[in-house]
């Protein structure tokens, strides 16, 4: 149902779940990368699903999208996610989506893209995008081993432009993603940096910035209820955003320099405070 | 403009429906800031309580099923939160309290602060626990009447009591509340229980299997009760269920509400759905050369 007679105009059909039978699952013990077959949707990077399996429904963002099969990569974290690597293809997922907003670099010329554990799933996805587009970037890619990169190595085309970090130096550089950024960021000519990942990398690489660069976009992760803007699950202190239908991803500047929580705390499934 | 709503006075006619965007006290402040004139929060009980797993909301073509469970921090922690909304807003504060027992509603009621709040709404409907609970208490006038005499008498502040659509007594219930001391009456809550299944596993879209409805499938059945509510009590009625735009606030007042509610018509608006449906209001009443006190069941007396 579309109703545009008021100015404010939401896709309800992109809120409503629909089934999609899982057509391939590939992957590791680490982290899988889950295909579905759901044909042309209007989907950019930063959006992200809701997907329901076997009665457990959790928020995940889109790591990749030809226009016909969507994937998202799952890492194994908790109940929710274990039970999803788990599937087997052929099985049916409900999916509601594409939902939230998107990285917007239609103003960059050459951004720097950090991902950090999980949150270089979304993070391919822009990368991949980008090289689609012909507009440059460099890509930092962080991670506890080799094992959880695996995924992100389709991305061949860009190598020269791609670095990668893991704490055991089991591939790329040993350490922080966040590592040699105050270099990059000295000789790159840099106009914007998008991240995603563990808040504490994203503080992190936002104090090495300073201010040099104005153009920040951070995808945000919080605990999702609904993921369609209703129960009030995942809204941001002091800015009051909700990051399932104003986010997930934030001017870095324009928002979350505002918001008392970001790098503190977040929420759990009732609302509790934990660090 | 300003309304009364027994002794409270609200200064915009739109109210936050209890469990929609009610956790915290930020996501409460942005709903007051874009227009609410009262805010509800999402039903506390005294102690920490979980709710249901997830899937626990999914929409459908006109409406949505939800089936959170009555999921609360407990009445400490909420408070906290409300005190934000408290400090920072003009909107009345309105605590939702559920409980298991006709006792523990009065000590719930009690638990609320009197500084910070400036009403609480009992929800005795909540179909989602009544297996959890056993009886469910808004379907028995009597029981109902008893939570509402001992809510009163735990308390300084206006008592209302949330009822359920799923029984065809409900006027009978809202008199029983009403003879026992209740300030008002809030109508409805969801409607149902309702389902859906997915075509592919066959299996029900809500962990819980059924939810309570709610949105634009709902209104006529909204209207409907707050219509026969106006002819059966005198206490003032917040009208909400599918209210999405003026139209639908203005039937509800005409049919009897003091003050119109909204929860589910953010998923189609936005939170500035109270500031958009009360400029439009300003607009018909200036139109109708009317007051809104006026307004308030019209359809009884034409
Ligand atoms: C917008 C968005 C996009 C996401 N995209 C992806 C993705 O692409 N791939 C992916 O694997 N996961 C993604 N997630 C995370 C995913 O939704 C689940 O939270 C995760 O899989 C854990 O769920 P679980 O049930 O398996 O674990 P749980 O049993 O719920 O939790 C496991 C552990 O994770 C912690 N945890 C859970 N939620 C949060 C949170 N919000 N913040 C901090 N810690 C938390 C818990 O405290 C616990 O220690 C995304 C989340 C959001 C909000
Ligand atoms: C997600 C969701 C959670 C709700 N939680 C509560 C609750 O905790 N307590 C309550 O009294 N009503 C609750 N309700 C019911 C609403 O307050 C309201 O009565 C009902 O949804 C009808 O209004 P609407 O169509 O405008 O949403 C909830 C509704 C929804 C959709
Ligand atoms: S997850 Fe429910 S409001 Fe964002």
């Amino acid at each position: 149902m579309k109703r545009n007679n008021t100015g404010y105009i939401v896709n309800i059909d992109n809120k409503i779940e629909k089934s999609y039978k899982l057509v391939e699952i590939a992957g590791n013990t680490a982290q899988k990368t889950l295909y579905f077959r759901i044909g042309k949707r209007d989907i950019s990077p930063g959006n992200f699903f809701m997907l329901n399996y076997n009665c457990a429904q959790k928020p995940f963002s889109v790591s990749g999208y030809d226009g016909d099969v969507v994937g998202f990569t799952i890492q194994d974290r908790g109940e929710c996610s274990q039970k999803m690597i788990n599937a087997k293809a052929g099985e049916y997922f409900g999916l509601t989506g594409p939902l939230g907003n998107n990285f917007d670099l239609s103003k960059s010329k050459n951004a720097l893209l950090i991902g950090g554990g999980i949150g270089s799933a979304p993070i391919k996805f822009l990368a991949e995008t980008l090289v689609k587009k012909n507009i440059n970037f460099s890509a930092f890619f962080g991670a506890r081993s080799v094992d959880f990169l695996k995924y992100l190595f389709d991305l061949d085309k860009k190598r020269d432009r791609i670095k990668y970090y893991t704490d055991d130096g089991t591939y790329g550089a040993k350490g922080f993603v966040t590592d040699d950024l105050d270099e990059a960021l000295r000789t790159g000519n840099f106009d914007a940096i998008c991240l995603c990942g563990p808040e504490k990398m994203m503080v992190k690489a936002i104090e090495i910035v300073g201010g040099r660069i104005k153009n920040i976009q951070i995808s945000m992760e919080r605990y999702m209820k609904c993921g369609v803007g209703l129960c009030g699950s995942c809204v941001l202190d002091d800015i009051s955003a909700r990051v399932c239908e104003d986010g997930p991803v934030f001017s870095y500047f324009d928002t979350i320099v505002n918001c008392r929580e970001f790098g503190k705390y977040h929420r759990d499934g009732l609302g509790i405070i934990e660090n | 403009m300003s309304i009364k709503f027994g002794n409270t006075v609200f200064l915009r006619n739109g109210v936050l429906a209890s469990g929609i965007l009610g956790v915290t006290g930020y996501s409460m402040l942005k709903v007051a800031e874009d227009g609410a004139g009262g805010v509800t929060c999402k039903s506390i009980s005294k102690i920490e309580r979980k709710g249901h797993p997830t899937p626990v909301v999914q929409v459908f073509n006109s409406g949505v099923i939800n089936a959170v469970g009555l999921s609360s921090t407990g009445v400490e922690r909420t408070t906290s939160e409300l005190k934000i909304l408290k400090d920072k807003s003009d909107a009345v504060v309105i605590a939702s309290i559920f409980a298991g027992t006709v006792e523990e509603f009065g000590e719930t009621a009690s638990m609320i602060d009197e500084n910070i709040c400036d009403m609480i709404e009992v929800n005795i409907s909540c179909p989602n626990v009544a297996d959890e609970f056993g009886l469910p208490f808004a379907s028995d006038p009597k029981i109902s009447g008893e939570i509402t005499r001992v809510a009163k008498n735990s308390t300084k502040l206006p008592v209302i009591i949330k009822l359920s659509p799923n029984y065809p007594n409900i006027c009978e219930v809202a008199k029983s509340c009403e003879a026992n001391g209740a300030d008002g009456i809030t109508a409805i809550n969801t409607l149902g229980p309702g389902m859906l299944i997915d075509v592919h596993t066959y299996k029900p879209k809500l962990s819980n299997k059924k939810g309570g409805v709610s949105g634009p499938a709902i209104f006529p059945v909204a209207l409907r009760i707050v219509y026969d509510l106006y002819k059966a009590i005198k206490i003032p009625i917040i009208g909400m269920g599918g209210v999405t735009e003026a139209e639908d606030a203005i039937q509800m007042i005409a049919a009897g509400a003091t003050l119109y509610g909204v929860g589910t018509g953010i998923l189609y608006k936005g939170t500035s759905i109270f500031k958009n449906i009360n400029a439009a209001l300003d607009n018909y009443l200036a139109e109708k050369k009317m007051k809104y006190e006026e307004l308030i069941g019209i359809a009884h007396r034409i």
